[in-house]
């Protein structure tokens, strides 16, 4: 039994743990995005949520649309929800809303074409938010470390992910682990090329089987559709940035993954109730894997970047690390640990990890990020259907 | 003097960690900045990118991190530059036609 130590955290009425506090106002429809980012404007505790999707969707893909949507509220950073829709939608603000309190979450809804136009919806709104603002919860809690689930993920790789961010990212992921954290890693495409080191990690074969046919589904949509990967992955900027075949890309972004066996395997958007290293399927698309990671209860992001990316994330801090010496001077203000110095020799990778560890341990206590201190609240929803 | 690493011992390719200049030697480091052995630099190689730590033939694998990264598309001498244009990916390539597998 691991002995975890604590943090001061939220604890939320459903059980789930948070180690930010906001109202999450959420849009069922593109048709109700305006009125939704009106209400949650002059409010830094109050995150608006809003995507294209919502209509004319289908089967499976409606089904994970609204599955997002619902495990996106119940994240743990959420204290209260204000579900926005028009009223003609496939998925109706009142049945989300009514799925979110039955789990145990303060919520409440407005239907526009129920309510008036925009002004009078911006306004019924605001006045519902005041409400579910007087539910942010005051006081922080002590909190067991194995509450604590972390995504893992890298975006705009260059050699200096492979060689130096990626490796220090394994370092902090095996004392996040030994802390009894849970840690999940997906980008399903950037394990191509890495099946060997899956196999030696999978701790069950029913496990390597899993991701080894997620794997397969990928080099089927490549031999159906006749085309080769390259240019989508790697990217131009991979290339232009030394690597030169998924493969490559591959084996040095599961450096990240540290030197534990995987434990257990998620789908999109589950979530993830176990302790240990998790893999989940998702796209290699940064803001699509993190929606998943959050959907499966994520509540903060470490992010390895090599030519560098701005973005953060709506509900939850993204954590950049970088080691290219020219990002770190190109992009500073968007960099929360700079790796750099590992080029030089001035540390080593397991002091790099430790580092990144203790910043961690800040952030998971209120430390804003350089993407939260800059505003940014990226969200996007991964749509598996056509649109009809 | 000029640096890359070899990350694994199996690997036939370095990762240059400054700008390689032709004719230049460079010095062949492990992960644990352990120097091997040095090698002449036969054209320019940007920080990052790789070089042939040794002659591989047309059709041979490329080793990085100790495991197959790709094949090589033409014959690569030590020293040389080793990127898109001579070394190319095994997976999800779609676009030949014996790829039929799946």
């Amino acid at each position: 039994m691991i002995n975890s130590p604590t943090f001061k955290g939220y604890q939320r009425i459903d059980g789930s743990i948070g180690i930010r506090n906001h109202v999450l106002i959420i849009s069922t429809v593109a048709c109700a995005n305006y009125v939704a980012e009106r209400i949650a404007r002059d409010y830094l505790d109050v995150i608006p949520v809003t995507h294209q999707y919502g209509c004319d969707q289908i089967g499976k893909d409606l089904d994970l649309f609204f599955n997002t949507l619902l495990r996106i509220s119940m994240n743990g950073n959420i204290a209260a929800v204000l579900v926005i829709g028009l009223g003609c939608e496939e998925i109706s603000a009142s049945f989300l809303a009514e799925t979110i309190s039955k789990k145990g979450k303060p919520v409440d809804y407005l239907i526009i074409q129920n309510t008036g136009g925009t002004s009078d919806s911006i306004i019924e709104g605001k006045k519902k938010l005041e409400n579910l603002r007087k539910l942010l919860d005051p006081k922080k809690s002590e909190i067991s470390f194995d509450k604590l689930i972390i995504g893992l993920k890298c975006g705009g790789s260059d050699f200096s992910s492979g060689i130096i961010s990626n490796p220090a990212v394994g370092v902090t992921v095996d004392l996040l682990l030994q802390n009894g954290a849970r840690v999940i890693f997906g980008e399903t495409t950037e394990l191509l090329g890495a099946e060997e080191v899956i196999k030696e990690r999978s701790e069950t074969a029913e496990i390597e089987r899993f991701i080894l046919k997620k794997l397969n589904k990928i080099e089927e949509v490549a031999a159906r559709m006749k085309v080769d990967i390259r240019g989508a992955q790697p990217s131009p900027g991979n290339i232009e940035g030394g690597l030169s075949t998924i493969e490559e890309k591959s084996l040095g972004a599961i450096c990240k993954i540290g030197s534990s066996k995987i434990n257990h395997v998620l789908n999109y958007g589950q979530s993830c109730s176990k302790p240990g290293l998790s893999f989940m399927d998702t796209p290699g698309n940064d803001i699509l894997t993190i929606t998943g990671f959050v959907a499966g209860g994520a509540q903060v992001i470490i992010f390895t970047t090599g030519r560098g990316t701005p973005m953060g994330f709506a509900t939850v801090p993204v954590i950049k690390i970088c080691a290219s010496p020219r990002t770190v001077s190109v992009m500073e203000e968007n960099i929360d640990v700079n790796l750099s110095p590992l080029f030089s020799n001035q540390i080593s990778l397991s002091e790099a990890g430790k580092m990144i560890f203790q910043f961690f341990c800040n952030v998971i206590e209120g430390k804003l990020t350089k993407a939260e201190l800059l505003g940014h609240s990226e969200f996007g929803i991964y749509s598996i259907g056509p649109i009809l | 003097m000029n640096l890359a690493i070899q990350i694994a011992k199996k690997d036939n390719v370095g990762t240059a960690i400054q700008d390689l200049i032709p004719e230049q030697i460079v010095k062949i480091i492990d992960k644990n900045d352990k120097e091997i052995f040095t090698l002449k630099v036969k054209e320019y190689i940007k920080n990052g990118h790789k070089i042939a730590l040794q002659d591989i033939e047309r059709e041979s694998l490329i080793y990085k991190y100790g495991y197959v990264i790709g094949k090589a598309t033409k014959k690569i001498n030590k020293g040389e530059w080793v990127h898109i244009h001579n070394i190319e990916s095994q997976k999800a390539r779609g676009d030949l036609a014996d790829y039929r597998n799946f």
